[in-house]
């Protein structure tokens, strides 16, 4: 789109010398206003936490960005296998219930309203089975390496995890904690995958993944962009998963290895999601973004996190 | 059920009433002997008439006796022959040409004539619209006409009735065009000076006609002067023309070519050379194009006669950036080219028959090449991404005339289509690529039908077209066979009052993928195949026509129609040929889609008179639907424009001064726009779009006028004449198209700028003839 765009300008320019008087005008095309009002849910259930949920409005194409994009007042309710668990009450941006913690293995409808925007409901969302990793493995001399071969004493660290058909992915990553900085990276390739991405593959997905710090806390923010197996592929109970890293830790280095359990929204969403999406490519039809909101757009997604904590000595 | 309507079609002729005489021959024009094409040919005071086929032909059967035969062709002068007839007679007629400003309609009695959705507007009435920097442009002028309607500014093709671009059957001399655009659209590929005859039919359509769905574009190019050797040559700002005719033989036979080149090929020889020799250039972007026509033909006698024709165009697009020897070049080109070679032959009276061997071939390719020089080594990465579609057919026909009130048509006709979609050639490194990556192979496919037309007259007052067509599609061992029933009534109230009425099926075996983005050509030509059904569709229409003051001086028409698509194929939401450089298409569409297309025309025109011209206003709709394309509603088709008005005024002032004016509006077409922007769960601005053309650009509006000064050349006596006018007089900012005008992270806002090209612009050419 933007090639064909710009071979438009490119002839325009080629053609003015033939129009004489003629010269090309640029005007501002406007979408400032919303035809129809909606309300956005936002939503990752994730097991051991508590509910915090986005009730966002939508605003004009080309109007600057509110300073609050979400509805104040909105009357919103959480279900737990089709019983109410509650109103959840706005909280800085969020609309949350610090009383109730997320379950594995249940199913979550939201219900939200807002007065003059149609009301919506997510679909049911199963929170996923709470995931089991068998074992971390580190071999600093490690038998392959990275898909360039750009480490130089590569090491290898493998991470097996039991697979539950009742999970729609399964995402994995390592973080190593930098003493230093005092920040978590993200650590290892997985050279299983190498260059092989979630738009190749139909076993493969592009996951929202689980930042967990050294004591065990999960992170607010979510990472997108890891890579992810589907449940189905997985033609084995356990699987195992290989990082080649650099081998020069230090001494009790600590490495932690995340495993998220995503349900299937997780997944359709990824589907629907195309690496060229953005303000630059808005001129470009879409692939329809998933959404589970009713009524609305937005995603709930359930996610269950496991991690485990590798000790390098 | 198809036996007993053949059956039924083929009994009418034991319906027909014997006459004793049958007059036959050919109408020419004076001068030059180019056959009139829909030449009328009345029996004064009986209210019975017919009309010169596509070779000027007729055959008209008539009581024995004295009689008064009228002979009459818009923009000449009507020759009446009074004669006692008393045994067949053979004619050849010439009507001497007068000068053509007062007269619209081409034939005079055209709406009992012609089906219902016929238009026939003359030649020289459409050289008189003025189009792009004045340029005539015989199929832009067309969308002056109610039902018809160009595509957005900038892009190919024309809409009829809410149909896409490749539902139309545009055939030169009976060989298929699958382009008609140059300069990305801003041109039609015809030259104007070539053409002889325009016929379109939205509707109603005779069953000789298959293969498309929405309309049939039959164009004649001229055949050649066989009388003397002319030429004409015309300079335009834009392009630039010429045209040559003459005997090869005089009375026997004659040559006409005619040539058409855009001005910049020459402007821009120096970055061409520049660029061909290695020096530096700077994102220097070059377009040209030209078109080709020439055509021969040979009169064996007076019934049989051989014509060859042959017509090339070619659009060539490129932007180059070299630089210490590294270059980045972006072209993209496509062109046409047919040809046909057709034998005619008058077996006697009453029977005329025709062969034509046809070859039409269209190539498409959008390609890329880096240049690193390292060293003394090059390193080349490449991709040319093309299209092609090649076809080879016969097709043959009688036409026999039992009597004036009974003629029937009968052909066969097979075309071998050879289709490359989508093909994607990739060289890395300077090594070629095996792998097709997306695996669009080469498609054979064969394409044959057989039609039967029958022409009824049982009353003075009431004239049948009752037709079939059975088609088969051949293609990857999958045969599809489909019959096509076509029907048209025409019914005089009374002399000045009529009604039409049409019903067709038509089956479409090839396809048009066109992008839903910005809809330059890098839209491809594929076929049906076992995995893609043929499109089919079903119109009907009815029409009403009405001629009143003085002379019956003035028409008003009134049609409307209703048109059933299935089986059509689109991308599929998010998906093209281009973006997705690396699937087949076959893979990337949606299946069965459905549409609907239903509207009303009027116009009224006034025919004659210093002052003419039409109004006309197109209310239409067109929708397609899907339950893989926005949650399974119906949602607008591209080519929905909902009103459209159209005004053509002309004013002879002057014997050597005329005078044009031209406005035109239509309700912008549908597009794929963010309607929103809403804040993601990573707290990211993202864009909400409700769906696939869910928005519409801005309206389009524009008025144009122009005046022509007829002259001689003060030396030799040369016909020769200026254009003068104004292109987009209130220079009304047209959309041509949308562009992102750049995102900066921080500011979160997303601003869309609308390009519009073609502001206030007089213009001027000069023709001469000699």
């Amino acid at each position: 789109m933007l090639y064909i765009t710009q071979i438009l300008k490119k002839v325009g320019v080629l053609l003015s010398p033939f129009f004489l008087l003629s010269c090309q005008n640029l005007d501002s095309f406007e979408i400032n206003t919303v035809k129809e009002p909606l309300i956005v849910i936002q939503a990752n259930l994730i097991v051991t936490q508590s509910p915090k949920i986005y009730v966002g409005k939508l605003w004009g194409a080309t109007a600057p960005r509110p300073k609050e994009t979400f509805y104040r007042g909105a009357d919103v309710e959480l279900f737990e296998n089709g019983k109410s668990v509650g109103k959840l009450f706005l909280k800085d941006t969020l609309y949350q219930n610090s009383n109730y913690i997320i379950k594995s293995n249940t199913n979550y409808v939201i219900k939200a309203s807002v007065q003059g925007v149609k009301s919506v409901e997510s679909e049911p969302v199963l929170i996923p089975a709470d995931g089991v990793i068998n074992n971390v493995v580190y071999l600093k001399n490690s038998p392959v390496n990275s898909t360039n071969n750009t480490i130089r004493n590569p090491a290898l660290i493998t991470v097996t995890f039991r697979k539950d058909d009742s999970v729609a992915g399964y995402g994995v990553q390592l973080l190593n904690y930098d003493k230093s900085s005092k920040k978590y990276f993200s650590l290892g390739e997985n050279i299983d995958l190498g260059t092989l991405t979630f738009v190749k593959s139909p076993c493969l997905f592009d996951s929202y993944c689980a930042n967990v710090d050294i004591d065990g806390n999960i992170g607010n923010f979510i990472y997108r962009g890891r890579t992810a197996y589907l449940s189905k592929c997985i033609d084995t109970e356990d699987k195992q998963v290989r990082f080649v890293t650099g081998s020069g830790f230090e001494e009790n280095t600590r490495i932690i290895a995340i495993l998220t359990a995503t349900s299937q929204e997780g997944v359709e969403l990824s589907r629907t999601t195309k690496i060229v999406e953005g303000f630059q490519a808005a001129l470009t039809e879409p692939y329809p973004t998933y959404s589970n909101v009713k009524g609305g757009i937005g995603i709930v997604i359930g996610y269950n996190v496991t991690y485990k904590v590798l000790t390098i000595n | 059920m198809i036996r007993l309507f053949f059956l039924i079609l083929f009994c009418f002729p034991l319906l027909a009433n014997a006459q004793k005489i049958t007059l036959s021959g050919r109408v020419v024009e004076a001068g030059s002997n180019e056959a009139l094409i829909n030449a009328n040919i009345f029996l004064v005071g009986q209210g019975k008439g017919t009309q010169t086929n596509q070779y000027g032909y007729f055959s008209f059967t008539i009581p024995e006796g004295n009689q008064e035969i009228k002979f009459s062709y818009s923009g000449y002068a009507p020759f009446v022959l009074k004669k006692e007839f008393v045994k067949d007679t053979i004619l050849s007629i010439k009507l001497q040409s007068i000068q053509l400003n007062e007269v619209i309609v081409k034939n005079e009695k055209t709406r009992e004539d012609k089906p219902v959705g016929f238009i026939s507007v003359p030649i020289q009435q459409l050289k008189k619209i003025p189009m792009v920097l004045g340029e005539m442009d015989l199929l832009k002028a067309l969308t002056m006409t109610p039902g018809i309607s160009p595509g957005q500014e900038g892009t190919s093709g024309i809409n009829v009735r809410g149909s896409s671009p490749d539902q139309n059957l545009i055939l030169l001399d009976e060989a298929p065009m699958y382009n008609t655009s140059h300069a990305f659209g801003y041109l039609s590929v015809f030259n104007p000076d070539a053409i002889k005859n325009i016929d379109v039919y939205k509707g109603g359509f005779p069953s000789r006609f298959g293969g498309r769905l929405a309309s049939v574009l039959d164009i004649t190019m001229k055949e050649g002067n066989n009388q003397e050797k002319k030429g004409e040559l015309s300079l335009g700002i834009l392009s630039s023309r010429f045209l040559k005719e003459g005997p090869i033989k005089k009375d026997k036979s004659s040559y006409l070519v005619a040539g058409r080149l855009m001005n910049t090929l020459l402007l821009q020889l120096p970055t061409h050379i520049k660029t061909a020799t290695g020096a530096d250039v700077d994102g220097v972007p070059s377009l040209w194009f030209y078109d080709f026509n020439a055509k021969f033909n040979h009169k064996f006698d007076n019934n049989s006669q051989l014509f060859f024709s042959f017509y090339s165009n070619y659009d060539y697009y490129k932007n180059v950036t070299q630089r210490y020897g590294n270059s980045n070049t972006s072209t993209l080109n496509w062109g046409n080219v047919t040809a046909s070679l057709r034998y005619n032959r008058a077996f006697n009276n009453k029977l005329f028959g025709k062969a034509t061997l046809i070859y039409s071939k269209f190539k498409y390719q959008l390609s890329g090449e880096s240049v690193l020089t390292q060293g003394d080594e090059k390193i080349k990465n490449s991709y040319v991404l093309s299209n092609s579609i090649q076809d080879i057919g016969l097709k043959t026909s009688l036409e026999y005339v039992y009597s004036s009130s009974f003629t029937q048509r009968i052909g066969l006709e097979h075309t071998f289509h050879l289709i490359s979609p989508g093909q994607l050639e990739i060289t890395k490194d300077n090594i070629e690529q095996d792998v097709s990556f997306n695996q669009n192979v080469k498609i054979y496919s064969q394409e044959s039908a057989l039609f039967l037309e029958n022409e009824i007259n049982p009353l003075s007052f009431l004239k049948f077209n009752i037709g079939g067509r059975i088609s088969n599609l051949f293609v990857n061992g999958e045969s599809y066979t489909n019959f096509e029933p076509r029907i048209s009534a025409k019914m005089s109230l009374n002399s000045q009052h009529g009604l039409k009425l049409g019903y067709t099926q038509m089956q479409q075996y090839l396809h048009q993928l066109t992008s839903n983005g910005i809809g330059i050509p890098n839209d491809i030509w594929v076929t049906a195949t076992e995995k893609v059904s043929p499109s089919r569709a079903r119109q009907f229409d009815i029409g009403y026509y009405w001629t009143f003051g003085k002379d019956d001086n003035w028409e008003l028409t009134l049609e409307t129609y209703q048109k059933k698509f299935t089986q059509l194929i689109d991308y599929q939401q998010g998906s093209d040929v281009v973006t997705e450089f690396n699937a087949n298409w076959q893979d990337i569409i949606v299946k069965d889609v459905i549409g609907k297309a239903y509207g009303y025309e009027v116009m009224v025109q006034k025919k004659q008179g210093k002052l003419n011209g039409w109004l006309s206003y197109t209310n239409a709709v067109s929708q397609r639907q899907s339950p893989e394309i926005n949650k399974g509603e119906w949602y607008y088709a591209r080519y929905d424009r909902r009103h459209n008005v159209a005004v053509v005024l002309n004013y002879q002032l002057t014997p050597k001064w005329s005078f044009t004016s031209s406005f035109v509006y239509q309700t912008g077409y549908p597009v794929t726009l963010p309607e929103a922007a809403y804040k993601d769960s990573q707290g990211i601005t993202r864009l909400y779009y409700s769906g696939r053309n869910n928005a519409r650009i801005s309206d389009f509006h524009r008025l144009d006028i122009g005046a022509t000064h007829n002259f001689k050349t003060k030396k030799r006596q040369r016909d020769a004449a200026w254009n003068l006018g104004i292109y987009n007089v209130y220079n009304r900012k047209n959309p041509n198209y949308l562009e992102i005008d750049g995102f900066f992270g921080g500011s979160q806002q997303l601003t869309i700028k609308q390009q519009s090209l073609l502001s206030i612009l007089p213009y001027f050419s000069y023709q001469i003839k000699f």
